[in-house]
């Protein structure tokens, strides 16, 4: 019974050991910078749609490197608030190794040397009738939401981060 | 010996290849032209896995509690550093085996002896590719080591009617292993002749290189 009872409290001192030990090692941990996102660009225009564009800094916080195995942009704009132009197009890729396909390769980042990067986040508005900088006048204040799936040491997970682009933002670069 | 002044490397493009490609039908397709007798066709390993579908999305696997326990005492930047490269050793080689492997190299870690656990896993665990090891689209899947690389490579041999064929793994480090090879050739050599990677970067697209006039520079 006692041999019993020390086996069990070795047992338990090791997982309680190994938890330590794991905790003081820790995980990958990504931080989206979005409050120190960059100022809204207008990347291109035609008369019917325009491409916007912003830079999202982000680092790994965390203890170990981990692997960003995808990263989207989900903006939510509703019609029934907004319906002068489509937003037709949304797509993300990494400043270090930017793509324009809309694929979002896996990228490792170590905790010790490249452990950030930008986001380069790309939105596309297509004007429903006419002038596309007439349409995006009254572009309301349009939240994005950033999902990311990461791989790490554990188990992989997804999370999610969000930020507003404000009126006031479009307003200033279509000139409105 | 072979005399290495006499050997012309031949890098051979192709499209992407996937599980649905056979690599020697895929070699044969695009290097049938730049093959003859005297040379020796070799590929690389993470492609001949590949179209094996030697791969698996970490989504797909389950990692049980040795995987995750064990992987966080390796390197951080070791293939079974994550819970699922080390699950994959462990779906290769055994779980116990793997367990033992890694008590084993723990031991003689101690005493200045590194290595042991890789020895001792398995040969795919050192083989294991975790996520980013691979390019797209194949960036998110761990990519297992070839099966049956020599019988692949007597296939190749025998499909392109050439001196010899191998299959490698080799990188830009200056590390070169040769898995599987037709008979009668000399891994060793083979990783010497290939050291520089002239496979190149994955954005290269080169899984296939001919090494040109081998049998000439061999009887030399």
């Amino acid at each position: 019974m006692y041999i019993l009872g020390f086996l069990l409290l070795i047992a338990g001192l090791a997982v309680l050991g190994l938890a330590m030990v794991f905790r003081v090692k820790g995980d990958a941990d990504f931080l989206f910078q979005v409050n120190d996102r960059s100022p809204l660009e207008l990347e291109e225009s035609d008369r019917q749609s325009a491409v916007i564009l912003l830079r999202v800094p982000f680092r790994n916080i965390g203890a170990q490197q981990g692997t960003l195995m995808d990263v989207i942009v989900r903006p939510l704009l509703a019609c029934e608030q907004f319906s002068a132009a489509e937003l037709t197009n949304a797509k993300v890729t990494l400043a270090s190794k930017p793509r324009t396909d809309g694929y979002w390769e896996a990228a490792l980042f170590p905790d010790d040397k490249l452990d950030s990067d930008v986001l380069i986040v790309r939105l596309k508005f297509t004007a429903l009738q006419g002038d596309i900088r007439l349409a995006m006048a009254g572009m309301v204040d349009l939240p994005v939401g950033l999902y990311y799936q990461v791989v790490a040491r554990d188990i992989w997970y997804t999370s999610k981060t969000s930020f507003v682009i404000r009126e006031e933002e479009f307003r200033r670069i279509f000139g409105a | 010996m072979a005399d290495l002044r006499e050997l012309q490397l031949v890098p051979v493009k192709t499209r992407i290849l996937t599980q649905k490609d056979d690599i020697v039908d895929s070699i044969d397709r695009y290097a049938r032209q730049l093959v003859g007798p005297d040379d020796i066709v070799c590929v690389a390993e993470s492609v001949v896995a590949i179209t094996q579908g030697r791969f698996k999305r970490p989504e797909d696997m389950h990692p049980g509690l040795w995987a995750r326990v064990l992987c966080r005492f390796l390197p951080r930047e070791a293939s079974l550093s994550s819970a699922y490269g080390m699950q994959a050793a462990m779906d290769e080689g055994g779980t116990v085996r793997v367990v033992l492997a890694f008590i084993a190299g723990a031991a003689t870690k101690l005493v200045g002896k590194s290595g042991v656990f890789y020895t001792l896993a398995g040969p795919q665990a050192s083989l294991i590719d975790d996520v980013t090891g691979t390019m797209p689209p194949f960036d998110k899947v761990m990519v297992y080591g070839p099966k049956d690389p020599d019988k692949v490579a007597e296939a190749i041999k025998s499909r392109m009617g050439c001196y010899g064929a191998a299959v490698a793994d080799v990188n830009d480090l200056k590390r070169a292993a040769v898995l599987g090879t037709s008979a009668g050739l000399d891994p060793d050599e083979l990783c010497r002749i290939l050291i520089d990677n002239p496979f190149g970067n994955d954005n290269q697209q080169t899984p296939i290189v001919i090494i040109k006039n081998y049998r000439a520079a061999v009887r030399g």
